[in-house]
């Protein structure tokens, strides 16, 4: 039998890169999504403690990050209302999401039409494309019904679909 | 474009790993936070030989029941009432009730048209039981879930 630490290493190693991808959504850049999740993983250990160290379900791990996310939110204000002087520049090489092939150009436009999607419609493809959830977990965690789940989903592809149909002709008059 | 088609493309965008630096120090943090609880690597084998141990005392308090009403049949009538109570094999030594995590699940309607505000509680049952034997103590917890009903005051 594994001890606890190796088999939460194991369960990150499998589920880091989706964590990682949801908390982008609540963080200003990768750095911050990577320190979303390492919160998100401290506190699902002291919850888990007595449940025997338990590596811990999905859906209540996209919870955490979400409630991180807030706090982070809330206290991140905070400090930019303090250092309203300083100018915060874009990394462009920050990105969410990596296109399986070279040169995928429907792909790079489909990343940036989901950076840009709302927050509320994004969580819902980000659990549902990339986490693998089903509408029911995604309902549990964002505190909806399964039927709005599956609307903001169906919602969110179909603005996606536009976004690139959108690409694709400006590409075509530009040609 | 059909929604088909959109998935299609998202299948062609896979999120990035998390940074070599991150995930080395997450896994450091795992490290100290198991070293500052060394007893949760014995809690799993704990809990299979609690359930173990539970399953053995109730088997062996049922064949040691069965056995004792055929053997001591005969002799019964003539034994006093104090005798006839068998020592239990496990005794109770406390029951305890710890909240979880309480989820606010909206007003309900009742069947006589009033409503009621719903929330779903999620606890743990605690109970230390004793092996009279051995005197050795085992913790068995019971998690469950309950949905409490409160009247909404009429305004």
């Amino acid at each position: 039998m594994n001890s606890p630490a190796t088999e939460w290493k194991q369960w990150l190693a499998e589920h880091g890169p989706r964590l990682l991808l949801f908390a982008r959504g609540w963080s200003q850049n990768r750095a911050d999504a990577e320190d979303l999740v390492q919160d998100a993983i401290l506190r699902m250990w002291h919850f888990q403690a007595d449940k025997a160290a338990q590596v811990p379900d999905l859906p209540l791990v996209f919870s955490t990050i979400r409630f991180c996310g807030l706090n982070h939110h809330r206290s991140e204000s905070r400090r930019r209302k303090r250092e309203g002087s300083i100018i915060y520049l874009n990394d462009f090489q920050d990105v969410w999401l990596d296109p399986l092939l070279e040169e995928d150009d429907e792909a790079v436009a489909m990343r940036e039409a989901v950076q840009n999607l709302s927050q509320k419609l994004r969580e819902v493809v980000v659990m549902k494309f990339w986490g693998e959830l089903t509408f029911l977990q995604i309902s549990e965690t964002l505190a909806i019904s399964p039927n709005t789940a599956a609307s903001r989903y169906r919602y969110a592809l179909e603005q996606l679909a536009h976004e690139l149909r959108r690409v694709k002709e400006d590409r075509r008059h530009a040609n | 474009m059909p929604i088909n088609d959109v998935e299609a493309v998202l299948a062609r965008l896979m999120p990035p790993a998390i940074s070599q630096a991150s995930q080395t120090g997450i896994e450091a943090m795992l490290d100290e936070l198991a070293a500052a609880r060394p007893e949760l690597a014995a809690v799993k084998a704990e809990i299979s030989r609690t359930r173990w141990y539970l399953l053995s005392g109730i088997a062996a308090t049922i064949i040691a029941a069965t056995t004792a009403l055929v053997l001591l049949q005969p002799a019964q009538r003539q034994q006093s009432s104090a005798s006839k109570i068998a020592a239990p094999a496990w005794v109770l030594v406390s029951e305890s009730n710890r909240f979880q995590a309480m989820t606010d699940e909206g007003w309900r309607d009742q069947t006589n048209g009033s409503a009621m505000r719903a929330v779903r509680l999620q606890m743990v049952g605690e109970n230390l039981l004793k092996d009279v034997e051995t005197g050795m103590i085992v913790k068995v917890s019971e998690p469950r879930e309950e949905i409490v009903f409160m009247p909404i005051s009429a305004f």
